[in-house]
């Protein structure tokens, strides 16, 4: 079984070769060519060694029946056979006459009997028998001359001839063998040497050039096409290794992290700057999912978004510009980053580009800006245009509960006559200490601002009248107490006007005018504090 | 090639027949090859030694007349009996003597005739033509006259 396997293998790798089909070509083509060209040969070779000896046969036997005379005694015509005999490939002389009496019975032979013959190899008995006329001088036949010639030479030259044929063709076929075996040979060499050198580029290694002596044309022909192509792919790797290498050191370089993810949402590529935006080490983050640089509320979705865009093609951030983000560092804090995403390409497959530049110094800065613009930078407290925005805020919400909701507008009183005894070091410390003092009595969800010189506003969602009744009152005993500044004890008082949602307007500006009515008039009159429209009043304040 | 072939072919069939074993033995014919013209020209006698220089492509007159010879293939037989009995050559030879000749001296080789019908006809049309064939089968054909016997002998 292991050698009809063995067998088998070797006749399959020989047809499917080029040696083994050449071979095989020249053995077919040679075992129908060869048959019929030397049979042709051998053919047209017989015919004119046998046609040669019959001409020999019958223009020697007329020459012979010449040499007899019919008037010769019978001893000369004795001897004439016997030189007959003697002479040529003749082994058989018998001379009768016309009537068939054996004037001289049969020389040479004496097995053969005459038979005639008309062709070569006729009777099967290797001897041509030919009976010729004797005639007189006025052409009478007195007598027969039968002869007999041996075929044996011209037989031994046919199978002479047939053994050359046989011996030439065995060498041809054989030298026909050979030669096309050392050219396949040769071939096959090439083609398997073109063979490796192309495994060996397909490998990458372009480095060793290829060079192939070959006389076959064609073989050097793709032989040179190859190593072009060797050297154009070698040329193309080191532009290609040049170009990655500076687009490398360039994302490198770059101010702002670049983190390349694929489908799944796992990181391929994590940048320098990446490496410090976010604390970790490119090796650290590479292969695991970006959701590592998310906060857990983002990253819980983040997968679902990916799933999501996929799927429907839907974007919140992918090509949709610069968007702010968080991020979460390694040591677990987040911050604010800058991100866009965009989609690639890259051999097939789609990656996601994200390009993240920090930037919590702009937010912190344009959260002091936006500090600066709504509070005052004195107390603290939020300055008229917030206060106005938390008017509004407020009585939006109310109007949408249909609740109540109270504006006190607190001046205090002899703040002038202060700045003008003790200087404005001493009006300004005052005010902080009064808006301190406000803050401390109000709920968290209560609004004081500083509305505009030594005016505090103070919003109070939710609280009607009596609420803020009692607000006001609390105010005006906080302000009440003296404030020490630089040793000195400084004693203010304060008026309020109360102005009640949706009881004395609907609006910020009509809230805010009447409760200013309401605080003069309870300045004029020292009332302490004033409801609006009513008579409700509070305790007097302080001189 | 074709004729060539054919004629080999023809050959080989008859050889085989001859040499059949018990048969070649068995069939041992008397046979006649004679001389022929059409029985329409005038009686006239041919010796062997003109018959031969007639078919070798040389003039020979008989009253006057130049004769023709009409060369019969029809039958490989009669036709080898005659080359061997009154030509005393191989068929190619005897062929190569006749081109020969026609290149030296001029002239035409005597048609060959490989059908027999075709044969009977040009006789017939040609008063002056003569031919070879078995006497079993000119006595077939009353339009001919024997003109002399060439040989006869026994074929086994």
């Amino acid at each position: 079984m292991v050698w009809q396997h063995r067998i088998k293998r070797t006749c399959n790798s020989l047809c499917n070769s080029l040696t083994g089909r050449l071979i095989a070509g020249i053995v077919v083509i040679h075992g129908l060519l060869l048959p019929l060209f030397f049979g042709a040969v051998l053919f047209l070779m017989k015919e004119g060694y046998e046609s040669q000896f019959v001409e020999y046969v019958r223009s020697s036997a007329a020459l012979y029946a010449h040499m007899i005379r019919p008037g010769d005694p019978e001893p000369a015509r004795r001897n004439t056979l016997d030189d007959i005999l003697l002479s040529g490939q003749i082994n058989f002389v018998e001379l009768e006459t016309p009537d068939g009496r054996l004037l001289h019975p049969s020389l040479g032979n004496q097995r053969l009997r005459f038979q005639e013959d008309f062709f070569f190899g006729q009777h099967n008995d290797q001897t041509y028998f030919i009976a010729v006329p004797v005639n007189d001088d006025e052409g009478t036949t007195f007598a027969l001359l039968r002869l007999g010639f041996s075929e044996q030479l011209t037989l031994e030259q046919i199978a002479k001839a047939y053994r050359r044929a046989l011996v030439i063709s065995a060498a041809y076929f054989l030298l026909s063998a050979l030669f096309v075996s050392l050219v396949s040979i040769l071939i096959t060499r090439s083609i398997r040497q073109i063979g490796d050198t192309s495994r060996a580029i397909a490998r990458g290694e372009l480095e060793r050039p290829f060079s192939l002596r070959t006389s076959i044309g064609e073989i050097r022909q793709l032989a040179d096409n190859l190593e072009h192509m060797r050297q154009t792919l070698l040329r193309d790797r080191q532009e290609i290794q040049d170009r990655e290498a500076r687009i490398h050191a360039i994302v490198e370089n770059m101010a702002e992290g670049v983190i390349t993810i694929d489908e799944r949402g796992v990181v391929e590529s994590f940048n320098q700057a990446a490496e410090r935006l976010f604390g970790y080490r490119a090796e650290d983050v590479m292969g695991r999912n970006v959701s590592l640089l998310m906060p857990p509320e983002i990253a819980a979705n983040h997968s679902d978004h990916i799933r999501r865009y996929l799927a429907t093609g839907e974007a919140k951030i992918v090509g949709q510009g610069p968007r702010e983000v968080t991020g979460r560092h390694k040591d677990g804090h987040c911050f604010p980053v800058e991100l866009s995403v965009s989609e690639l390409v890259v051999g097939g497959r789609r990656v996601f580009s994200g390009i993240l530049r920090d930037i919590t110094e702009r937010v912190e800065q344009q959260n002091l800006l936006e500090y600066q613009a709504t509070h005052d930078p004195l107390t603290g407290l939020p300055n008229r245009t917030l206060c106005l925005d938390r008017l509004q805020q407020m009585l939006a919400l109310s109007r949408r509960e249909k609740s109540h909701s109270a504006l006190l507008l607190i001046d205090l009183n002899l703040f002038k006559e202060v700045n003008d005894t003790y200087g404005h070091d001493y009006g300004d410390a005052l005010l902080k200490e009064v808006a301190h003092r406000l803050i401390s009595i109000t709920r968290h969800s209560d609004t004081v601002a500083r509305f505009g010189g030594d005016e505090f506003i103070i919003l109070l969602p939710g609280q009607d009248e009596s609420g803020a009744a009692a607000v006001a009152k609390n105010v005006l005993d906080t302000i009440a107490k003296p404030v020490k500044v630089k040793d000195t004890r400084l004693e203010v008082g304060a008026s309020i006007g109360i102005a009640i949602y949706p009881q004395h307007g609907d609006n910020d500006h009509e809230l805010i005018r009447n409760a200013d009515q309401a605080m003069y008039k309870a300045k004029r009159q020292h009332l302490g504090y004033q409801l609006c429209g009513s008579d409700t009043t509070g305790s007097t304040p302080p001189a | 090639m074709s004729g060539l072939a054919g004629k080999h072919l023809t050959r080989l069939c008859l050889l085989l027949a001859l040499l059949a074993p018990g048969i070649g033995t068995a069939i041992a014919e008397e046979k006649t090859l004679v001389l022929v013209s059409s029985r329409s020209a005038p009686a006239f006698q041919l010796t062997r030694k003109e018959t031969r220089l007639l078919f070798m492509g040389l003039p020979v007159d008989k009253g006057g007349r130049p004769l023709q010879a009409l060369l019969n293939a029809s039958d490989p037989l009669a036709y080898q009996v005659f080359l061997q009995k009154v030509i005393y050559m191989s068929a190619q030879n005897y062929e190569k003597r006749l081109l020969s000749k026609v290149f030296r001296l001029g002239g035409r080789r005597p048609p060959k005739f490989r059908d027999p019908q075709q044969l009977l006809r040009a006789l017939s049309a040609q008063p002056n033509a003569v031919s070879f064939m078995w006497e079993s089968r000119a006595r077939h054909h009353p339009q001919l006259r024997i003109v002399a016997r060439l040989w006869s002998g026994s074929i086994e």
